[in-house]
């Protein structure tokens, strides 16, 4: 199993690697803030965060020094890729809202304070050694963004169902919108189990439920987020077919 | 956040037309909108004409209003006379229709 908890780890970190960046270079044509978001926040979270932190939680064959800096980098990835999807949930969802700007601009000076703080207080090592400290805040807060995200990507996606049976929708983007709130679920579940597991005690790294949650859920996230925003021509055929079938 | 010009214009024409006060029409046509997924301040002029074809005559059916299909055909065609200028700001389905390109 933990060979293909690591294999599936894999296929997520090279999928949020191939679809952030392309989101990324979407973003450099189109000059917009949206695709930037968006692409940062898979490239940081799922390319870099879950990357570094797992090397530098489990390879304890590293220096202390060594981890210490790859889960630093990672958290600071992490905070950089957690503000971006808060940011993309202001612009896309709700940007005439200030109460959405705020939790926004809230989410970021909380998550600068949790990676300062551990740096401060108990150190990188330490997290890097028992996950400890005033970072694990900032695993609730992605807990809390990915809810966010998945409430906002559901109720979106609703209401392009409704739009679609009345022909004034686009399939393929009211699709794309379900994919996209399947990845943020997916995404969200993993980041719960961990959490609570973070703060239980309970160890994940190396062990059976470790690996087959991270089995489960990166396939599944990294499943959703290339038909998302990398599908085959088949899958597209496929999605107008059932609406035109509909 | 504001409403958009097609969406004020149906309102006026609801409350005109009908012996619905400024807030029942108003709150009429939300329903009516939010049965068909679409929000006030980001409808444009081509969605609310599906609207007032295949929505809202039911939704003035369900407050007593008699001959909503032809009330609704009246306004459509005042409607039809806005410019389309589309909505004020970018919609997540126009959002997520750039993302796969």
């Amino acid at each position: 199993m933990t060979i293909v908890a690591a294999l599936a780890g894999a296929v997520a970190v090279l999928t949020s690697w191939i679809v952030g960046g392309r989101l990324l270079v979407l973003a450099h044509r189109t000059r917009e803030l949206p695709e930037l978001l968006i692409g940062t926040a898979l490239l940081c979270t799922g390319g870099i965060w879950n990357l570094f932190v797992s090397v530098g939680r489990q390879a304890t064959a590293l220096d202390d020094g060594t981890r210490a800096a790859l889960v630093a980098i990672g958290a600071a990835a992490g905070a950089t890729g957690m503000t971006s999807l808060a940011f993309f949930n202001w612009r896309v969802y709700r940007p005439g809202s200030r109460a959405a700007t705020a939790l926004a601009a809230a989410i970021l000076l909380i998550l600068v304070g949790a990676f300062v703080a551990q740096g401060a207080t108990r150190g990188w090592e330490a997290f890097a050694r028992t996950e400890q400290g005033p970072w694990l805040f900032g695993t609730w807060l992605g807990v809390g963004i990915y809810l966010w995200s998945s409430v906002e990507a559901w109720r979106q996606q609703r209401m392009l169902a409704r739009r679609l049976a009345l022909g004034i929708a686009d399939p393929i983007v009211a699709d794309r919108m379900r994919l996209w709130a399947l990845a943020m679920s997916s995404a969200l579940v993993g980041a719960s189990v961990l959490a609570a597991c973070q703060v239980l005690g309970v160890p994940i790294a190396g062990t059976a439920i470790g690996a087959t949650l991270t089995a489960v859920v990166a396939m599944a996230a990294a499943g959703f987020l290339w038909l998302a925003f990398l599908p085959p021509a088949a899958y597209l055929a496929r999605v107008r077919a059932a609406t035109e079938r509909a | 956040m504001a409403d958009s010009p097609v969406f004020e214009f149906v309102c006026g024409e609801v409350e005109q037309r009908t012996s619905l006060g400024r807030l029942e029409a108003r709150g009429t046509v939300r329903l009516a909108l939010k049965e068909a997924g679409l929000a006030a301040s980001t409808v444009s002029a081509r969605e609310m004409d599906v609207v007032l074809a295949r929505v809202l005559p039911a939704a003035l059916a369900s407050r007593g209003i008699e001959g909503g299909e032809a009330l609704c055909g009246t306004i459509r065609a005042g409607a039809a006379r806005l410019a389309d200028a589309g909505p004020a700001q970018e919609t997540p389905e126009t959002i997520f229709g750039r993302l796969g390109r």
